[in-house]
């Protein structure tokens, strides 16, 4: 049969199904407006018996308990324990019952966040995590509503908004620095950045803001960074195949850079990287950059890092494993000798999907089983260990701390 | 006087073709029902404005494709790689030249991208210019035409009889 696609459409929209169901439309929406209705009065007979009797100020939400590894020591070489603890992963789960953001605790039990953080938690609920972001060590959400970028202090009360734009214009968060001190973003309109901008989370003190010009030549596409540096790499072109996306450029000198296939070439410093790829891979990602990751934490004296490599399977870009090394004078030798580790990959029943680097050594991939409505998530090693650290519902939006906004694609 | 006054009575008469615009943004019927329960709860939620503006269907559509773009700008895509079975095979007695026909498109819509399928839903479905359909998806023009290249090109190579060489709308 050769037929326009748009007969296509219209013949097939005959085959489709009413799914609309107002009942339960109507059941979701009251359920969601109890809940909501219920919390402000509550918080208010708080407020009213304790600044009588204790004086505890019940406005705000309740801090969360610094996790136990915020100071966090180097891994031991052989140790297998899990890096994904409390402030690692946050998600949206959404019954008929409504939406809810939980993270995992150790030992993976799942955690309702509406508890410590009723009015973050509410809103994330109903409007999803796709403009948010989340620090590496867990203290900090930022979120982006409509013009306005706003940066929440989860274990603490202190908040940062970025001046919002004209209309139509949108603050984008891209990376968090590896000590989460630093979060670059930038202001779009639609796919033109208008400026930068660097949030510096100063320990103790306020938050503060520098900006950074747009160059004077529009950009094309949204930049990505190199987590090393305030360093913006911005790709050009991204509907041009993965073979042929050539060109990145430094946001601190603007000069453009021939990317390669297997070749990176930020200022300063040219790391060939072929020896740990394979035929058909690319280091150009999704929008035509490269994802390179800072693990966290870095220690004084070197940055341990973690760059995607994606194979060119039929036009689209699939993960297929993770460079990892040192970023110093020896760049990308790593310390155990083995530079590259290999991540699953889906087949005809079970799917794979990757989340993002946890470390050098670690990658977070959420596994389904066809049929299955339940991920489970595990963390894969650079020694081809898996090892599962929870399990969310399949379809559940996942939002994971130092991975910003739509930076795996 | 209810809240939702009129809520039921904007369902039954614009279900149907919402659900189409589901089903054409997903692919599949357990998506595309999630889709749309979550899109009407949202509009139940905020219903006496929504009717109020008198543009309650476009609200819902908007609300779905912005879920869809979300999707898309998160990343996460949880897919299989495809084999000769398709996971929604009615029953024989079920099958009609319709029925088949979605079953066919619905199949070639999931092998592409979400942002893909919504700009072949804006452009071929409901006819809207790469204008009209970038304003909609908050998007460039550009990313409207190149979306559209690439997903036409993949659907030739899967599903040619949906997509001949000559079947691209120039404006």
């Amino acid at each position: 049969m050769n037929e326009s696609l748009t007969a296509a459409y219209r013949k097939a929209g005959a085959g489709v199904p009413d799914y609309a169901d107002a009942s339960r439309a109507i059941d979701t929406a009251r359920r969601r407006r109890t809940v909501a209705a219920l919390t402000a009065p509550l918080l208010v007979a708080i407020v009213v018996v304790g600044g009588l009797a204790l004086g505890v100020d019940r406005t705000s939400d309740t801090a969360l308990t610094p996790p136990a590894t915020q100071e966090r020591s180097p891994e031991p070489v052989d140790a297998l324990s899990s890096p994904v603890g409390p402030n690692s992963l946050w998600y949206r789960s959404c019954t008929a019952n409504g939406c809810t953001i939980r993270t995992l605790a150790n030992g993976g039990r799942s955690v309702d966040l509406a508890d410590s953080h009723p009015r973050l938690t509410e809103t994330l609920a109903d409007d999803g995590l796709a403009d948010v972001t989340l620090s590496y060590d867990g203290n900090w959400l930022g979120v982006s509503a409509g013009a306005d970028f706003t940066l929440h202090e989860l274990n603490g009360r202190r908040t940062i908004g970025l001046p919002a734009g004209p209309p139509g214009t949108t603050w984008r968060p891209y990376y968090w620095m590896s000590d989460s001190f630093e979060l670059v973003l930038a202001q779009h309109d639609d796919d033109a950045v208008l400026q930068y901008a660097i949030i510096h989370t100063s320990e103790g003190a306020d938050p503060t803001i520098e900006r950074v010009p747009a160059p004077a030549e529009p950009t094309l596409v949204p930049a990505y960074s190199s987590f090393f540096f305030v360093n913006l790499v911005q790709a050009v072109d991204p509907s041009a195949a993965p073979s042929e996306r050539p060109t990145l450029s430094s946001l601190s000198t603007w000069r453009l850079f021939t990317e390669g296939s297997t070749q990176l070439q930020p200022p300063g410093q040219a790391r060939d990287l072929s020896g740990c790829m394979r035929p058909g891979e690319t280091l150009a990602g999704p929008d035509g950059a490269p994802l390179e990751f800072t693990a966290a934490p870095a220690t004084s004296t070197e940055q341990l890092t973690a760059i995607v490599v994606f194979n060119q399977n039929a036009d689209e870009l699939v993960p297929s494993g993770i460079i990892r090394g040192v970023c110093e004078d020896a760049p990308y030798a790593a310390p155990e000798g083995q530079r590259r580790y290999d991540l699953p990959q889906s087949d005809e029943t079970t799917s794979w999907t990757l989340f993002g680097p946890v470390t050098h050594r670690w990658s977070l991939m959420g596994r389904v089983e066809q049929g299955s409505e339940r991920m489970q998530l595990v963390v894969v090693g650079y020694r081809g260990q898996q090892q599962a650290v929870g399990e969310i519902p399949a379809k559940a939006e996942v939002l994971m701390a130092g991975v910003s906004n739509g930076l795996l694609g | 006087m209810s809240h939702y006054d009129g809520f039921e009575e904007f369902v039954a008469a614009q279900g149907a073709a919402l659900s189409r615009a589901a089903y054409f943004l997903t692919g599949s019927d357990a998506d595309a029902e999630d889709l749309l329960q979550e899109a009407l709860a949202r509009t139940a939620g905020r219903w006496p404005r929504i009717a109020a503006s008198g543009n309650a269907t476009a609200y819902v559509r908007q609300v779905m494709l912005n879920h869809t773009r979300s999707v898309w700008r998160r990343g996460r895509l949880v897919r299989f790689i495809p084999s000769a079975d398709l996971p929604d095979r009615p029953r024989p007695d079920d099958v009609t030249p319709a029925v088949e026909d979605r079953i066919s498109l619905g199949a070639a819509l999931r092998q592409i991208g979400p942002r893909q399928r919504a700009v072949l839903y804006l452009r071929y479905y409901e006819d809207l210019t790469e204008t009209e359909s970038a304003r909609l998806l908050g998007c460039s023009v550009g990313t409207v035409k190149s979306q559209a290249h690439d997903a036409l090109t993949r659907l030739r190579r899967i599903a040619p009889e949906l997509a001949p060489e000559n079947n691209e709308v120039v404006e």
